[in-house]
């Protein structure tokens, strides 16, 4: 009633009184903490955002007639779901306007529909090294090859998702992009490249586009809010945008003495917070700068820590800052480009303009490096605006809640080489094996990926290809059918350098084994034998059973290294099928196509 | 109390007559009733089980369990890394598993290309150190599964091989390797080999497993001696020249004396029933010391040998492995009974045990001319590690001197190295690499430590309950301080130190003797003559550190100002009743 009463003095008719008012009774204090702060963010991305305003509400009529010349075509190409979620997201919004809209995965889709659409939105993630995910991968090739149509009727705009660490950031994206206009489309938005954190520009990016296909519809239709909360009674109050800080409950090296690699088994309380994952979903960290790095560049730059700077979250010491709010290694394109501009350096422009020269340039270096080499009086603005904001590492979860229940495990290799002198680390992997300890805490958040998923019947045999930390989502797996009386078989694939140092979660193999948990085992080490044995050499020497267990319906999964081993697999995937199927390549291709069509082969990979 | 052994015809589930012996007692044993040692080598196929499957299991370091019990007969015990397990463990690591692996070399006797190929292959495959044990084997260390057929392979290219040296069967055959006199030395060597081959298992499960070897279709194994299901525990024969007894003639099953005769070897006495270990809280256990029940030429001894082994082979306990030695059937029944049923088998009498003197069963270090006047020079190593450390390259050093080396390597009973058979021209030449690396005798080196043994123990022996190989050096170097306050430097008294009961460092004939109990914690036990001819008796249990170093100084002080002449620390003890003499002496067959 207090509830109602308040709101009556708001900017609220009747109905939105009533309204509000049932959504929001019930809700606890800390809920409506929340809320405040979810409408603080909504408030600011509908200042930026000219769709949303008070429009009319008699103009539906008109609308309904016009809607069938302006369907919306909504396309991704997905590598962990991110740029699928985005899709659907914005798929709803399109709806909510009342404009019919269509979804589709880009290898799905039909490429003859493409003269048919008006308007379409492009939402595609990049992977490995600018190389489109394999969802993407048809399409991309077909609009590039001299079958590509003439797409004069077409308006268009490229939503791209990826990682600005890598030098081809957002490639993918920009491939649609220029392609499309290339072949006579109009792009009606400007493409958005989205880093890691593409929460906001997403967002902003879709009412920009939801805005110009109203515009360009002629039409003034309703608006409805863009940003309708999920009812926050069946979520946790905990995201991407709003982090929990998980406490550290176990933290074990797993690797054994005198080996020549460091993945370290994490264990993270969830309590208390009602976050839900899934086996698949993946655990963004974030991590944090050392000390002596922090320490380093400021001594370089002759800059106070204690000096007060203007972050994004707020005023803080510059060393703090440094710390937590900013990134220092691994030197990203972005700072090595706006440490150009200031500095004016004509050596570091002529490398950002070659892409060979640049990639070499940035392997290996962080941004001490650099301002080791090229001296430049840096203001303590001027250092925080050209360093890459801090931004969260993607673990794949090593775990399976009906296990582990308010936990959250992780598989992390920790990245330490030596370049140009000095010894350096992975930003969050270092932070999680040398800055943090048990009963610290850390910030991350639930990546969903619904582009790796059991097989919804747990039945259904799986094969697990997971060498080195690509294992941490089998793990899950494991934990997740362990529980169930009835469970398809299930055959892992694991490889890494040394047999006695390297066998990560060795011992719950074994034990899966033994209990029927898990159907088979197969593992590679590479350093054991003169030859180097990897994965896709015991698939190879499997190709028999292999090929049986496809032909039953099994579902083959592969997770780690993008650059090598996730290619090798691929290919000697085919290889298997074309021998044990007697087939050509080109139709073990096909075999292979279709099964990434029906989510029977599915790539966590990064 | 005795227990009747109970014998051996056993019927199994197929209604095929399991086990032979040649006599038959009466009673049929339940299959039930065999130790589970039993049924696995029942089941193994002449030892084959499924080693092959076992070393292909990619999963694992580890063997399934049966072949862990197998995989001994030919020649491998499968160990892990103790030091390791706890950490492992938390690491979701399984254990550390690696396997030892024990080259038979009868009475210790190598080439300079063998002691190469050995050297080579500890480094290879090994954790980088050779072990010369206490019965004149060499053992690998630190082997992993996956290596054990190449070091396997590699050992057997150069002629020396792993087959029977664990597992129930007849062991390595030790043989005095000391030349006092080189002629008989090298008479009683080669009988030492014909033994070592002539009771080697006859199947054809090791060449099939390790050395590829195609087993003939349609040819079934056949072991003429051990029949299908071996010993019913390890078997040792030794054989001794006096007045050197480094082999510990009387440790073993069988002990074979060199009577010498007008220059010549005229036969051997016949010791039986000799082994030390036991187990701690089993009082049915006891080390025992064999018994000389006569004296057999020459040409009979192997006959006589293979009469004991089957005796042994009908009638040992194949129900409880701890009451199974051979010095448990001769108990259990009497050694009359023995004697009367070994000499029944033969279809002769043994003579009466001739007369026989043993000085030491220590080594005499340094060089040393043998009668073919060729030199020898017996090297410490402390507790016959072969290694190198940063200020002491002792397997560099051995390395160099097998490239020039023409003679041979001899290792003997306690762990110790013997350079044998130097021409007079190269002496100066390994004299210089012993000198180049620090590594020859040196002049400090007290009678205690040259007297000092210790088995393997943590962090490789799965049986251990305390260090032993780790720890007696730096025990020994407090007890030196004592020595040395005492004037007593030089003398020689036997000290010893097993982790475990099962003695494989001989503690029960040290006249200072150690067998572990807990980390830190150790039973001393004083009183063993000095040649080998007496067990020791227990002083203390459960003594730590402190409390040896307690109880040792007043006994030693005591031994520097009131010993008779030369008289040794064993006896000494007893005479002053500071430990009662040990209640199973030596019985001597007249």
């Amino acid at each position: 009633m207090e509830l109602k009463r308040g709101l009556d003095r708001g900017p609220f008719n009747d109905e939105q009184v009533d309204k509000l008012n049932i959504a929001l009774s019930g809700l606890d204090s800390g809920q409506l903490q929340w809320l405040s702060g979810y409408f603080e963010g909504l408030i600011h991305t509908s200042l930026n955002n000219p769709a949303t305003g008070n429009l009319p509400l008699d103009s539906g009529h008109n609308t309904k007639n016009e809607l069938k010349h302006e369907k919306v075509h909504i396309l991704f190409g997905s590598h962990t779901g991110n740029s699928e979620s985005l899709a659907k997201d914005l798929h709803s919004k399109v709806k909510d306007l009342e404009i019919d809209a269509v979804i589709s995965d880009m290898a799905s889709f039909k490429t003859r529909e493409l003269k048919g659409i008006k308007k379409l939105a492009i939402i595609v993630s990049t992977h490995g090294l600018g190389e489109p995910p394999v969802q993407a991968e048809d399409f991309y090739r077909y609009l590039h090859s001299n079958k590509a149509p003439n797409l004069a009727h077409l308006q268009f705009s490229v939503l791209s998702l990826g990682d600005s660490s890598y030098i081809d950031f957002c490639q993918t994206g920009k491939d649609f992009d220029t392609v499309l206009e290339k072949l006579g489309a109009q792009r009606i938005v400007p493409r958005e490249d989205c880093d890691v954190d593409y929460a906001e520009q997403a967002e902003a990016w879709q009412s920009k586009f939801l805005s110009a296909v109203v515009q360009t519809n002629g039409q003034t239709s309703p608006v409805k809010a863009e940003n309708i909360p999920d009812n926050p009674a069946n979520k946790s109050l905990y995201s991407r945008n709003n982090l929990f800080e998980a406490t550290i409950l176990e933290k074990i090296n797993l690797n054994g003495q005198g080996s020549s690699k460091e993945t370290v088994h994490l264990e993270l309380d969830l309590e208390g917070s009602g976050i839900k994952y899934e086996p698949g979903d993946a655990l963004g960290v974030y991590g944090s700068n050392s000390h002596e790095l922090v320490e380093s560049v400021l001594h370089t730059t002759k800059l106070a820590g204690e000096k007060e700077v203007e972050t994004y979250e707020g005023t803080k010491t510059l060393h703090d800052a440094l710390t937590y709010n900013y990134e220092l290694t691994p030197l990203s394109r972005n700072t090595l480009s706006g440490y150009a501009e200031l500095t004016g350096n004509k050596g570091l422009k002529k490398i950002l303009e070659d892409k060979i020269a640049l990639q070499e340039y940035l392997s290996g270096r962080d941004f001490l490096d650099l301002i080791n080499e090229v001296p430049y009086e840096l203001t303590s603005d001027e250092l925080i605006s050209i360093l890459r904001k801090n931004t969260p590492r993607m673990y794949s979860i090593a775990s399976a809640q009906d296990v582990v229940d308010e936990e959250v495990h992780l598989l992390v290799s920790v990245v330490r080489y030596s370049a140009l002198g000095r010894n350096k680390e992975g930003h969050c992997s270092s932070t999680l094996a040398d800055r943090l300890d048990i009963g610290d805490k850390v910030k991350v958040f639930v990546d969903r990926n619904t582009r790796f998923k059991l097989p919804k019947n747990p039945e259904v045999p799986i094969i697990m290809v997971g060498p080195g930390t690509g294992v941490a989502p089998f793990r899950a797996f494991m934990q997740q059918r362990e529980v169930l009386d009835k469970k398809g078989p299930s055959w892992l694939f694991f490889g890494d350098r040394n047999f006695t140092t390297d066998f990560l979660y060795q011992t719950e193999w074994q034990q899966y084994l033994k209990e029927g948990v898990l159907t088979k085992a197969d593992v590679a080490f590479s350093r054991d034998q003169d030859q180097k044995h990897y994965v896709q050499h015991r698939m190879l020497e499997n190709g028999k059973e292999l090929y049986e267990w496809l032909e039953k319906g099994a579902h083959f999964y592969v997770c780690g290294d993008a650059k090598k081993m996730a290619k090798d697999v691929d290919v000697a995937l085919k290889q298997i099928i074309q021998q044990q199927g007697g087939i050509t390549i080109e139709k073990a291709e096909e075999y292979v196509k279709n099964l990434q069509i029906a989510n029977r082969y599915q790539a966590d990979i990064y | 109390m005795r227990t009747v052994t109970k014998q051996i015809s056993i019927k199994a589930d197929s209604g095929e007559l399991k086990y032979q012996g040649n006599i038959f007692m009466g009673k049929q044993l339940d299959y039930k009733e065999l130790s589970e040692d039993e049924h696995i080598k029942d089941k193994s196929d002449f030892l084959r089980g499924s080693i092959k499957d076992s070393l292909k299991n990619p999963l694992t370091g580890a063997l399934f369990p049966d072949d862990v019990k197998l995989i001994k007969y030919h020649g491998s015990y499968q160990q892990y890394d103790r030091d390791l397990e706890s950490e492992r463990r938390q690491k979701k690591l399984e254990p550390l598993y690696q396997f030892m692996v024990r080259v038979r070399a009868a009475g210790g006797v190598t080439s300079p290309k063998q002691w190469l190929a050995l050297d080579e292959l500890s480094e290879q495959y090994g954790n980088g150190t050779l072990k010369l044990t206490t019965r004149q084997s060499f053992q690998f260390h630190g082997i992993l599964k996956r290596n054990l057929k190449p070091t396997i392979q590699k050992v057997n290219e150069v002629l020396l091989s792993t087959l029977a040296t664990c597992g129930d069967v007849n062991r390595n055959v030790m043989c005095n390797p000391n030349p006092y006199q080189s002629h008989i030395h090298e008479e009683v060597y080669q009988f030492a080999k014909e033994i070592s081959d002539y009771f080697l298992p006859k199947t054809t499960a090791y060449h099939e497993i390790w050395l590829d070897q195609e087993k003939v279709a349609g040819t079934p194994d056949f072991e003429p001696l051990y029949h299908q299901h071996y010993l019913p525990r390890k078997f040792k024969i030794a054989l001794a020249i006096p007045p050197n007894n480094a082999i510990d003639v009387f440790a073993n099953d069988l002990g074979l004396i060199a009577i010498e005769e007008n220059n010549n070897i005229a036969g051997y006495n016949i010791c039986v029933g000799g082994g030390l270990g036991s187990t701690f809280g089993n009082d049915a256990t006891y080390p025992r010391l064999a018994d000389v029940i006569g004296f057999a030429p020459k040409e009979k001894v192997i006959d006589v040998a293979e009469t004991v082994i089957a005796i042994q082979r009908d009638y040992g306990n194949r129900s409880d492995r701890k009451l199974s030695r051979l010095k448990h059937t001769i108990d259990d029944r009497g050694l009359e009974w023995f004697v009367a049923e070994l000499q029944n088998r033969l279809g002769w009498n043994l003579a009466k045990p001739k007369s026989y003197r043993f000085k030491s069963n220590g080594d005499e270090y340094g060089w040393l001319k043998g009668s073919n006047n060729k030199w020898f020079y017996t090297l410490f190593v402390e507790h016959g590690r072969v290694r190198d450390e940063n200020d002491y390259q002792l397997k560099t050093a051995l390395r160099e001197i097998a490239k020039i080396h023409t003679g041979d390597f001899r290792l003997t009973g306690n762990q110790n190295l013997i350079i044998g058979n130097i021409e007079e021209g190269k002496k100066q030449g390994i004299d210089a690499i012993l000198e180049l690396y620090g590594v020859g005798n040196h002049p400090k080196l007290t009678g205690l430590r040259k007297s000092s043994m210790a088995c393997v123990a943590l962090n490789t022996c799965g049986l251990a309950f305390a260090e032993a190989e780790r720890y007696l050096p730096s025990l020994i170097d407090k007890l030196e301080v004592i020595m040395k306050n005492n004037g007593l430097e030089k003398d020689e008294i036997n000290i010893r130190m097993t982790g475990c009961p099962n003695n494989c460092a001989r503690s029960s004939l040290g006249e200072i003797g150690f067998v572990g109990r807990a980390i830190g914690r150790y039973n001393m036990y004083l009183g063993a003559s000095h040649n080998g001819d007496r067990l020791n008796t227990l002083y203390k249990e459960m003594l730590s550190e402190e409390n040896i170093l307690e109880e040792l100084e007043p006994i030693i002080k005591a031994y520097a100002q009131d010993r008779l002449g030369e008289e040794h620390f064993g006896d000494f003890v007893i005479r002053k009743n500071i430990v009662e003499p040990t209640d199973r002496p030596i019985r001597v067959m007249n």
